[in-house]
Formats: C-alpha cells, sequence, structure tokens
C-alpha cells in the first residue's frame, strides 16, 4: 500500500508492509459500508444504481434491497437492522429483519429534509445524521422531487424512543461525513464545501457545542470530504485528496493513503475490527491495520 | 432599421440572467449564478421569487397546458416545476447514457420538449462520474403512453447547440449554433421538421462574422415575434452582447433576454432616439 507518511506516527496504525486489494468492483457510485459483526459480511450501497449489497468473504457480492431511492450512508443498530441514510428518497430509513423499510425520518418542522448523506448510531440508542442538499442536484442522482425547501444543511438527531429529528448543528454549508470518538464525548463532521472536519463537544441531552474547525484537508489531488470513521486511538479518518487521511486526536496530519479511485466512505471490520474498507465511485478496497476501529453495534 | 430602446425592470443581480418566459401575464426569468427563478408582474411592476434554490437554471419555457420546464444545465437534466412547489425530472438518458448539459428548449403544442444539448466547459454539479455524450445534438424529450418520458435525437449534424426554436406552425426547427475556437462561425439555422420530431436538411438562415468588435458571438437565446418572424438575434459581439427577444406570441412589449444582470422590456411603439442595439 503507497503510503504518503507526513508523521512518523502512523508507524503505530499501519505495518510498513500493509496491502490494500480491491474486493468488489463494476458499481456505478459506492458508498454507505458498514460490518455486520453477526453475519461477518459488509453492507455497502451502490447509490446511482440504487441498491443495497452485502459482501460475504468467500461469497461475494449479493442485492440485499433494490431499489433503494439512491441510498447513501449506512449504520446498523443494537439489533443489527441497517440503517440508511436515504439521500435521494430524502428520508432516514431502517431494513427491518423481515425485509419490510420503515421511515425514521423524512421532514424537519413540516418541511422535506434535503437528502440525507450519511448515519451513526449512538450508544443510547440515538441516531445522528447529515442533511446536506447534493442528491437534489448532483447529475443521475434524481429522486422523485428535486426541490429543495430547507434553507440550511443541518446534522440531525432522531432521539433514541424516535420522534422528530432534532436539529443540532445548522451552520455548515455541507455536512457530509460524521463519527465520534471513542468515548462518544466528541462528534466529527466532515464539510465538502469547506474541505474540512468540525469537532463539536457532545452535551448530555444529546445536543452539541463549542464547534471548532479540527482538520483542513491537504493537497489538490482527486478526493472530497465524505466519510469519516475514527479508531479506538482516536486517529480520525476521512477521504480526501489522494485518498484516505489518517488525523491524530490533535488534527496532525499522519499520513495520506493512497487509493486508486476518488473514496467515497469507509468502515472498519472484519474479526478483529482493524480491517478498514474503502468504498470509491466503483469499488470497494480493503486494508488491514495495527490499530482497531470503533465497533458498530 | 429601427431603433431599440430598452427599460431596465429588474436587476441587477448576480451573474448572468438566463432563461425567460412569458406567462401570459408575467415574465418568468432566471438569475442562473443565485439559483433562483424570479417572477416580475406587469401590473404592478415588482418582482419576487419564483422559485428558489434552482442550482444552474439556463432555459426555461412553458408547455401548452402552462407547464413550466427548465434546463438545470449543471445537473444535467431538463425538469418540470410544478405547481405544488415540488420539481420532478424528465428523461435523463439517451440509449442509457446520461445527456449533455442541456441549455435551451421549447415545447411544442403536443407537449414534447425540444432541447438543445451542449457540452460545457463548466463541469457538471457534484462529483465527476458519467463522461458526456460523443455528440452534441438537439434532443426531444416525450412522453410514452404510459407517461414516462424517454428521449430521441433530432439532429445529427450539430457541434454546439445552443439554442433553439420552433416556428409558429411547428414545421420549422430553428437551431442557433455557436462557434468554435477551431473557426467554426455561429450560425442560425432553420431545419424542416419532416414526420415524427424528425429533421431534414438545414439551410443557414444567418452565419456571424467578425467585427472590429472582434468575432461575434452569435445566437443565446431566440423566440417568434408576434407575426411569425423569428427574432433574429445578430447583435451579438464579443464585448456586450445582447441575445434573442424571447416572447412567445405576447401581444406586446417583447421582453429581451440579455446576458446582462438586468432584464429589460422592449417596447415596439415607442422607438425613442436612444438605441442600444439595432436589427
Amino acid at each position: 500500500m503507497d503510503i504518503e507518511i507526513h508523521d512518523a506516527a502512523i508507524g503505530k496504525v499501519f505495518a510498513p508492509d500493509a496491502t490494500l486489494a480491491r474486493i468488489v468492483t463494476g458499481l456505478e457510485f459506492g458508498e454507505g459500508p458498514v460490518w455486520d459483526k453477526r453475519r461477518q459480511c459488509l453492507y455497502f450501497v451502490d447509490n446511482i444504481a440504487g441498491k443495497l449489497c452485502r459482501w460475504t468473504p468467500g461469497l461475494g457480492v449479493e442485492i440485499v434491497v433494490s431499489p433503494t431511492g439512491h441510498a447513501n450512508g449506512a449504520t446498523l443498530d443494537r439489533e443489527g437492522r441497517v440503517i440508511v441514510a436515504g439521500w435521494s428518497s430524502r428520508t432516514v430509513w431502517r431494513f427491518e429483519h423481515d425485509g419490510s423499510l420503515v421511515t425514521l425520518a423524512s421532514h424537519f418542522e413540516g418541511r422535506k429534509l434535503n437528502t440525507p448523506n450519511d448515519v451513526i448510531m449512538r450508544s443510547d440508542n440515538s441516531i445522528y445524521f447529515t442533511d446536506s442538499d447534493g442528491g437534489l442536484f448532483i447529475p443521475a442522482m434524481d429522486g422523485e422531487d428535486l426541490q429543495r425547501y430547507l434553507d440550511f444543511s443541518g446534522v440531525y438527531r432522531i432521539p433514541a424512543d424516535g420522534g422528530e429529528p432534532q436539529l443540532v448543528i445548522r451552520d455548515l454549508a455541507f455536512p457530509n461525513g460524521l463519527a465520534f470518538s471513542p468515548d462518544e464525548s466528541l462528534l466529527y463532521v466532515s464539510d465538502t464545501w469547506q474541505k474540512d472536519i468540525w469537532v463539536y463537544e457532545v452535551q448530555a441531552d444529546g445536543g452539541v457545542r463549542n464547534g471548532r474547525q479540527f482538520y483542513k484537508l491537504h493537497g489538490h489531488e482527486p478526493g472530497h470530504a465524505d466519510g469519516l470513521k475514527v479508531d479506538t486511538q482516536g486517529n480520525v479518518y476521512s477521504t480526501g485528496p489522494l485518498g484516505v487521511h489518517v488525523v491524530s486526536p490533535g488534527g496532525k496530519l499522519l499520513a495520506r493513503i493512497k487509493v486508486p479511485e476518488e473514496c467515497t466512505n469507509m468502515a472498519w471490520g472484519g474479526d478483529d475490527w482493524r480491517t478498514l474498507f474503502i468504498t470509491t465511485f466503483h469499488s470497494v478496497y480493503r486494508t488491514h491495520a495495527l490499530v482497531s476501529g470503533v465497533e458498530v453495534w | 432599421m429601427a431603433a431599440w430602446t430598452f427599460e431596465r425592470v429588474a436587476g441587477p443581480y448576480q451573474g448572468a440572467l438566463c432563461g425567460v418566459a412569458w406567462t401570459g401575464s408575467d415574465v418568468l426569468f432566471c438569475a442562473e449564478t443565485e439559483g433562483r427563478i424570479l417572477r416580475f408582474m406587469t401590473a404592478s411592476k415588482n418582482v419576487e421569487d419564483f422559485r428558489r434554490y434552482a442550482p444552474r437554471i439556463s432555459g426555461i419555457a412553458l408547455g401548452p397546458g402552462g407547464e413550466l420546464y427548465g434546463c438545470q444545465e449543471g445537473s444535467r437534466r431538463v425538469v418540470e416545476y410544478l405547481r405544488d412547489g415540488s420539481t420532478v425530472v424528465t428523461a435523463t438518458r439517451l440509449d442509457g447514457r446520461l445527456h449533455n448539459f442541456p441549455r435551451d428548449l421549447v415545447v411544442d403544442r403536443a407537449g414534447r420538449i425540444w432541447f438543445a444539448d451542449p457540452h460545457s466547459p463548466v463541469l457538471a454539479l457534484g462529483p465527476q462520474i458519467y463522461s458526456t455524450l460523443d455528440h452534441a445534438s438537439v434532443l426531444i424529450a416525450a412522453r410514452a403512453r404510459n407517461h414516462t418520458w424517454f428521449l430521441r435525437r433530432v439532429t445529427y449534424d450539430t457541434v454546439a447547440p445552443r439554442s433553439v426554436a420552433l416556428s409558429a406552425d411547428e414545421k420549422t426547427l430553428f437551431v442557433a449554433e455557436a462557434g468554435g475556437p477551431d473557426g467554426r462561425r455561429s450560425e442560425l439555422r432553420a431545419y424542416p421538421i419532416q414526420g415524427d420530431a424528425e429533421v431534414g436538411q438545414h439551410t443557414v438562415l444567418h452565419t456571424f462574422s467578425t467585427d472590429h468588435r472582434g468575432v461575434q458571438r452569435g445566437i443565446e437565446g431566440m423566440c417568434l415575434m408576434p407575426m411569425a418572424i423569428l427574432s433574429p438575434v445578430p447583435v451579438s459581439a464579443n464585448a456586450a452582447p445582447v441575445h434573442a427577444s424571447t416572447c412567445s406570441r405576447p401581444p406586446e412589449p417583447c421582453w429581451s433576454r440579455t446576458t446582462f444582470r438586468t432584464i429589460c422590456r422592449y417596447d415596439a411603439r415607442s422607438r425613442g432616439p436612444t438605441s442600444t442595439a439595432s436589427m
């Protein structure tokens, strides 16, 4: 694996002989990877093709849901159900074990959401999602209604007991990936337009405060602030120019992992949660780290 | 040679103004950079937002039932703005491939959308996933019997179609073909419409040339004048281009579409001494 090293501390994250392998290709727009420890498989979406897929080692890829309304980011809840940022469907929805789909959020204060982009779940069962407007104007991601109704692109929280989404951040230009620190005291959110990552302190009521810029993307190669993940050491992983940026808990760039295609998102997984899966426009890659990632339920 | 006078009725706005359409009582026009469609109300002379969040909106046109369609150039699609405030896409793929950057359109009496689909030096919005078509043509979006939209290619000899218009009897398709760095001149072409939206060989009605201001830019938009005479669009140089009127059978006055940041009204009855453009 080709790594552009910016700090020697990256040696504690990736071994010098780490490899990057492509495990799936032929996608129109890969996104939404999440590892299912129960099934030992990787869920991911082909956004433009409108498919929720499952990759199982040794078995390959199968389509789980189609059409999906151009589903985007995904995570799992504590019951192992896939929760999806619905993007062009303008909803956040859950894939039930019986195969049905349940809408968790579709409006804020009576107006349709923009296009939910990525989603994560906290240990208290609350759900956080970003709602940028990209699905309303990016070619080939057309949904049923392309009109934007909200004057901002927010980050929302769905309480553990359900109900209307609560707006927790409203001043980012294009909130995209999001992740909690290992102890869930911090919330990281990437802003695609501003090409940076913001960090917020999470309050007891689930709201956030004291937002500040955490990291400004380095480089001018193809790639954007899109997906975001964290390892158990608190290092932050962001897609960006050249591939994947590994950033220390203090906001210092440790390295950029070169990926042959433009990256969209990542997921930790595998038996020991040390496998980093990376989705790109057309493929899914994986590499192995020396540290483990933050587990998904 | 009649003198033209222009009266600014709205603007200026950020960037160039693009599509314009006459509703029968008001004028809709597009502020592309601001992503807005605005309405100039002739009775009150007020301007209001007609539709916000219309990214990179270029040409707009009304259908026979008052339907409003628009070219969302940066999103590579033609959309319909519904009366309930929503926006829906028409057809985006020609033979399975995403079409180019629709720029201008006209709707015939059957409700079919004829649109110019050139390539663009400006990238599409969002990630660059899809290549463009290997041609830049005039396309038609039409509804199948199940009301779904489909696309059909109309022209096979265009390189950079920029604007389209139909004659009053809908037997002629006018196409503004842009020039290029390879020495191609901008042209105004007339294609005879044969059969079901197929066209024959075109006639060149006007070729734009070079004058002391440089290479004439050609046509940006056009429409028919009340007496079914195509409003030519000649006054366009490299500097401050003024383009075709865009009034579909209005009584009068006639509305001028410009690449200025304002929208102007041309009043044929009061040809005053101030001439900002001439025909």
